[in-house]
Parts: C-alpha cells; structure tokens; sequence
C-alpha cells in the first residue's frame, strides 16, 4: 500500500517538476533526440553506402573475348575452366550471335551489315561477375596468362570505375566511423552537462528530501519517472524524424537524382528506430540515476 | 533523551569540530547551543541528525546510539527530529502547503492524512490564508514559519534548529520565538543553535557554550554570556 502511494505522489511530483522546470526538460528532450537522429541518420548512411557499393559491384564484371577461331564446343568448354578464378561467382556466355544483335539494336542495322560485309565480325564472349570487387586485377591477371588460357584473346574490365569505387567505399567508411565516434563524445558531453545542470537545480531539493527522512527509493521514484519520460520522449522524436525524414530524402534522391539508388528497408529502418527508442529510455533512466546518486549520501 | 557520551569529530582536514563532549539533554528541554563561528555548534546538530559520525564517543537518542545505525535505517531516525534551518531551505518550486507536505508524504500517508496534517501545522504557524504561495511570495518570517511547520508537521520528539532566526529583523524573531516556545511547552525537545544574545537572554532557557569545540559552559539558566556578538 505504502509502495502504491509512493509511486502515486512519485508520479504526481513527475509531472509536476516536468510542467515547472519545462524550459530544461526540453532542452533534455531535445539533446536526446538530436544525439539519437544523428545516430541514427549516420547508421543509415552507413547501410546505404554499403548497399550502394553492392549495388556497383554487382554490375561490375570481368569481360573475355575469345578468338574468333575458336569453335563454338571450344568456347562452351572454356566455362568450366573459369570456376577456377579466384573469387568466381558466375559466368555468362554470350555468344557472337547475340552480341551482334545487341550492337544491331543499338546501331543502324544497315549500315552494320553493309561494313562487313554482311559476317559477324564479332567474337563470342563471357561476362565473369566476382564475389568481391577487390579480386578483380587478379583475375584479369589470371585470365590474361595464355598458357592457361589460350582460348582468350582480349580482357576487359572498368579499372577507373573499380578502383573509384574502392576509395569511394573505403573513405565513406572511415566517414562514418568518424561521424559515430565524433556523435558519441559530442552525445557525452551534452548528456553530461545536461545532467550536471538538472543536479545542480535539485541537489537542494535531494538534500531536504533527505532532512526530512525520506529514503532513497523515494526521492528517486519522481527523478527515475522524469528521466525515463525525457528519454522516451526524445526517442519518439528521433524516430519521427528518423521517418519522415528518410521518406522524403528517398523519394527526393528518387525524383531528382535518380541514378542514385537508396536502400528501402523498412525492416532495417524500424529496427533503427526501436534500438533508438530502447537507447533514449536507458539514456533518461542512467542519466537520472546518474544526477540523483551524488546527492543521495547525505 | 539526548545523551553526547565524550564525543569528538575530528575532519579529514584535521579540524577538531569537538573535544570530548559530554553533555544530556533531558526530554522537554529548551536548550540553547552558544558560542563562535566555529566554536562547533553545526558539528553538534549535523552529529545529531547523523549527517556526520563521530570520530570517537557515542550518541545516544532516547537510549538508542545514533552512530550505529546503519544506512537505510537513517531516514526513519530523521523522521523523529524536526530539522530547521537559517536560510529556511524550501523548494522554490512548491507552495508553502506543498513544502510541508512531502515530509509527511515520505511517511506513505495518505493525501487525507496529508492534508489534515499539514493544514494543522499551518495553522500552529499562523499560516492559513498563505498555503498556495510560493516561497518567494513569502516574507523570510513567513518562510521560516512554513519551514518550522515542515519540522513539526510530523509531531517529532525533537526539533534542531540551526539560527532559525539569523535572517530576521528583531520582531519575526520574536515571532519566531513564541512559536518555538509554544512546541516546546507541548512537550517537544529543541535544541537550538543561536548567535542572538538577546532572544537567549530574555527566553532564560539552559545554554550550552561551546569554543574550539570543547563545552566551556552549561548554565541551567544561562544568557548568553559570552563576549563575541
């Protein structure tokens, strides 16, 4: 009974010092928030450059073009000898047949025709996808050896693209580490003084709780209540952000930039939000329990 | 009631707050604790309200010793002392009726019992038409009264007060006064710390000096003696 009216008067203090003290509480609220969107917004763009440099490296691909005298049984052969490649994820035989018509879609039919004479000039060809971007100079040096692969004539691969695409990917990385290591100390030292300032305006008000016999699971119901509603708070407004604000970059970057292909992965992004809203309600209940242990040895 | 058995604090600085003091104070006692700032009388009270532990001695509150209460024990021992400082001490954040009644709120009373409790102490204080202001819409009498409701608002066996009157013109001191003298004339122990020679001159209540920490008087009858004002 008592613990029930303990918490009745914890909760009627709670919001009552939320009500008096509103101009800190949001200031508290909004610490929370900005720290958790900025979390957030970093671990979205981390899944984001991860997902756009998957994306890349799927399109990338190794292409062989084989000697046109070599036969057809030859060529079809060859396959089986590429599963050899380190880092080997497929390989797709396009044969010169094929190949022409996709340069016939793409030119003027008759003029084609005419240059040649009405033959296809063209050789057949595999197109070879890896599992990793960074096995590609091997393999084009493995492929390029002729003793081993006679049937080959020529290697192509997007060097520039690929080697881009590693520094892109590795610098986002390093991008991203150093923005959630800077948001952490920055989050620290705002929770700290945030914390320190809440202490200093109830330090009295702890101690006199204290004169007066009241134990420390009392004086802390109301400062636990307030903090946790500080963090939930804050949360809930990461996670609006969060929301909303991913949903209209998504479609900004889709209308506008459209080459650019952003991660839509709500799983991911509520998954986010819940780890964020868990965050917020352990920030406001440590930070309180933090404020309140100083002045409870009196 | 209260018994300090050759008691002495020493700070971890190395101040002496007090040198082997022995001293009783009877239940129903008035007793006034004179002397110089630094003479040891906030050593005594803290040492009291088990704020401080002695370095050596005993204290002993209604035969039982205070210096061996353990932690959680501690709140329950304060909720027999009434506490009352010289800078009143309220929450700014609370009406004059909402500063007394979470001293009785920490008891798990009940918000009848609540408002009965506190209504009353208001009364005792002469504060009735001043419940719902907020301590910086009190004068410092009224705020020292609202204070001395918080420390009898729960009926406690002693009251501590600590220059209850140090803020205050000569006339709220009096006021102050008559009040204290009242609680006391209803059978309550008070043990007072006071620089004002002239309010323990006329009340005629025993007094404990105190210099250097060491008790160099205890009149049973006193005034305030001594040649600091």
């Amino acid at each position: 009974m008592i613990l029930f009216r303990y918490l009745q008067y914890g909760f009627r203090d709670t919001m009552r010092s939320l009500w008096r003290h509103k101009g800190m509480v949001l200031v508290s609220v909004l610490t929370v928030a900005t720290m958790l969107v900025v979390l957030g917004a970093t671990v979205l763009l981390a899944a984001n450059s991860e997902y756009m440099a998957k994306n890349m490296e799927e399109e990338l691909e190794v292409v062989v073009f084989l000697h046109t005298d070599v036969s057809r049984e030859d060529a079809l052969a060859l396959e089986e000898k590429l599963h050899s490649v380190t880092g080997f994820k497929g390989a797709t035989f396009v044969p010169k047949e094929d190949a022409l018509e996709n340069i016939n879609t793409q030119l003027d039919k008759t003029q084609l025709s005419n240059a040649t004479g009405g033959s296809n000039p063209l050789p057949d060809a595999y197109h070879i996808k890896l599992e990793q971007m960074e096995q590609m100079e091997d393999a084009v040096a493995y492929l390029s050896n002729t003793e081993l692969f006679p049937q080959i004539e020529l290697v192509r691969y997007g060097q520039d693209v690929v080697d881009k695409m590693i520094a892109l990917t590795n610098t986002l990385e390093i991008v991203c580490i150093a923005i959630v290591v800077g948001m952490v100390l920055i989050a620290l030292f705002l929770v700290n003084s945030t914390i320190r300032l809440t202490v200093a305006t109830r330090g009295e008000e702890i101690s006199i709780m204290k004169y007066v016999g009241a134990t420390n699971f009392y004086i802390r119901v109301p400062f636990f209540l307030e903090g946790l509603l500080i963090g939930i708070v804050g949360a809930l407004l990461a996670d609006g952000v969060l929301f909303f604000g991913y949903d209209a970059v998504y479609n900004y970057i889709g209308a506008q930039l459209s080459f650019i292909t952003l991660l839509h992965n709500d799983q991911l992004l509520f998954f986010i939000m819940l780890v964020l809203l868990a965050g917020g309600t352990l920030l406001g209940a440590l930070g309180s329990n933090i404020a309140t242990k100083k002045y409870l040895k009196v | 009631m209260i018994q300090f058995i050759n008691v002495s604090k020493e700070f971890q600085n190395g101040t002496i707050g007090l040198k082997k003091i022995d001293v009783k104070i009877e239940e129903g006692e008035f007793v006034f604790l004179v002397g110089a700032s630094g003479a040891g009388k906030s050593t005594f009270t803290k040492l009291l309200i088990r704020e401080l532990l002695p370095t050596e001695g005993n204290i002993l509150v209604n035969g039982k010793s205070i210096t061996r209460l353990k932690q959680r024990q501690i709140p329950h021992y304060r909720r027999n002392i009434g506490f009352i400082f010289q800078n009143y001490r309220l929450l700014g954040d609370r009406t004059a009726f909402e500063n007394v009644a979470f001293a009785v709120e920490v008891l798990g009373a009940t918000r009848r019992e609540v408002e009965r409790k506190v209504d009353y102490a208001l009364h005792l204080v002469g504060l009735d038409d001043r419940k719902t202001h907020f301590p910086d819409e009190l004068s410092g009498g009224e705020q020292q009264r609202v204070a001395i409701a918080r420390a009898i608002v729960n009926n406690p066996q002693i009251i501590i007060a600590d220059e209850p009157t140090g803020n205050l013109d000569p006339e709220t001191a009096k006021g102050i006064m008559d009040i204290l003298n009242d609680i006391n004339i209803k059978g309550t122990t008070i043990v007072m710390a006071t620089h004002d020679s002239g309010i323990v001159n006329r009340a005629s209540h025993r007094v404990l000096e105190l210099a250097h920490g060491e008790l160099i008087r205890d009149d049973k009858q006193g005034g305030y003696k001594i040649d600091l004002v």
